[in-house]
């Protein structure tokens, strides 16, 4: 998988880095495609890719998800103006729906982290929604057990609480 | 978003760790990543999530984003329930930083509702909100807008659907890092002149304009323009050296003529009833600089 999202970004061009997982796992990806993490954008600018980057915190299967994604979303800042990119606007949607729908929560927890770390904004948008959306609608009680949320109020301070709250509770 | 230290568990796993000492971290959630997760979902959502766990009780404050809508129950909430609940919602949260908010209402009736509607319009920007949204567009009372600028240094993304821009109102002169601006089914009737320093992209569909005089539109640094089906007096834009990209679709209802002064083409008339270039587009023209 790493091999070839580095081989689909050769021909796009630019200087190559390395990311490595922390389980050793290694992927090269152009700057560009990188650059869509605003930490290795920093790393980039003060010239301290040479030897690969290292990300200790994010393991290699997530990792090749963000490097998928980043590969998918490459073109949507560099390239303005270029109609093959502009066509594929339906194509990245169904990819991002593809991507975030099929996870289990704790690889999208995982894949949200990671975002985080790396400062990729719209992937975090992104997965963030996804949470927010199996959240919506449901009762405290659906998302406790949506989320494996453990409820250690006791039922009075619950009560009590849902009293302080009567606002947002009253339909 | 910055990764953050504290961490907050999301919930603790009734499953055990992994024979291989992997450990599950589905529960190391950083508040700041709840605070925006939060802010994604519909506001009663997001507050009646103050009662899942300890840890929950005060995160909703925090949310930074608000989405404030009459629709999401059953049946729209009449616009007194409603009020009761943004009023504590806003009194309650205090002035936490908001990065969008965005306001979707369908119940609106009078002067009171929308003196209220102003009111969290405007708190939404002491909050520094970034992007911000007021949606009403389906909507049979028409809001106007505080006859007022906005000044804001966070405001970047402002969408206006379905309202009544007064004079003073699009003059953001006062927002130096506005750089986007919907406007959807307006009444510009009113609006004289639209002025923006920062703005890049700007879009005005199925708008209204004043049937007796043209809004100026003075945005030098835009860089694209949508202007579609308006009513009425076709605005005048003021030289925009940097345009790449603009689209302007004319219907019949629509006024005179357009002109427009950019780049290298100081001045372009086209008088649309008699224009094969535009009949030949099915009505549509489109300018480069």
């Amino acid at each position: 998988m790493a091999a070839a999202a580095a081989e689909a970004t050769i021909d796009g061009g630019g200087k190559m880095i390395i990311l490595i997982s922390a389980d050793g796992k290694r992927f090269e990806v152009t700057e560009a495609v990188a650059s869509q993490s605003q930490l290795i954008s920093n790393m980039i600018e003060d010239d301290c890719t040479e030897n690969g980057v290292r990300l200790p915190n994010v393991d290699g299967d997530i990792l090749t998800m963000v490097v998928d994604y980043c590969n998918m979303h490459a073109g949507d800042a560099a390239a303005d103006g270029d109609t093959t990119k502009a066509s594929s606007t339906e194509e990245l949607k169904k990819f991002d729906a593809e991507l975030v729908q099929a996870l289990e929560n704790p690889v999208l927890f995982k894949l949200i982290l990671a975002a985080n770390f790396l400062n990729i904004k719209s992937l975090l948008d992104m997965t963030c929604q996804r949470v927010a959306d199996m959240m919506s609608g449901k009762t405290p009680e659906q998302m406790r057990e949506t989320f494996s949320i453990e409820n250690d109020f006791t039922p009075e301070e619950e009560a009590a609480i849902r009293q302080e709250n009567a606002w947002a509770f009253d339909d | 978003m910055r990764p953050q230290g504290k961490t907050l568990e999301m919930g603790k796993r009734a499953l055990p760790r992994s024979s291989d000492g992997d450990e599950d971290r589905t529960g190391d959630l950083p508040d700041g990543i709840l605070h925006h997760i939060l802010g994604s979902l519909p506001a009663r959502d997001a507050v009646r999530t103050c009662v899942l766990a300890r840890r929950w009780r005060h995160l909703w404050k925090f949310a930074t984003g608000l989405r404030i809508t009459d629709r999401e129950m059953r049946e729209p909430a009449p616009m007194e329930k409603l009020q009761d609940f943004v009023d504590h919602l806003l009194l309650l949260r205090g002035r936490a930083p908001l990065e969008t908010c965005w306001l979707n209402l369908t119940r609106l009736s009078s002067d009171g509702d929308a003196r209220r509607v102003n009111l969290w319009f405007r708190h939404a920007v002491l909050c520094e909100v970034q992007v911000l949204r007021l949606d009403l567009i389906l909507n049979g009372f028409q809001l106007k807008l505080d006859d007022l600028p906005l000044a804001s240094r966070c405001l970047a993304k402002l969408n206006l659907s379905g309202v009544h821009l007064m004079h003073s109102f699009p003059d953001f002169s006062c927002c130096p890092v506005l750089e986007h601006l919907d406007i959807f089914f307006c009444d510009l009737s009113d609006a004289k002149k639209i002025t923006s320093q920062s703005m890049k992209c700007l879009n005005i569909r199925h708008c209204t304009f004043s049937q007796i005089s043209r809004t100026r539109i003075s945005a030098p640094n835009l860089i694209s323009l949508r202007l579609e089906n308006y009513w009425h007096r076709t605005p005048v834009f003021e030289v925009m050296p940097l345009i790449v990209d603009a689209f302007v679709r004319v219907h019949d209802r629509s006024g005179d003529w357009y002109s427009c002064t950019s780049g290298n083409a100081d001045f372009e008339e086209c008088l649309c009833e008699d224009c094969d270039f535009c009949h030949s587009n099915t009505n549509c023209v489109i300018m480069q600089a």
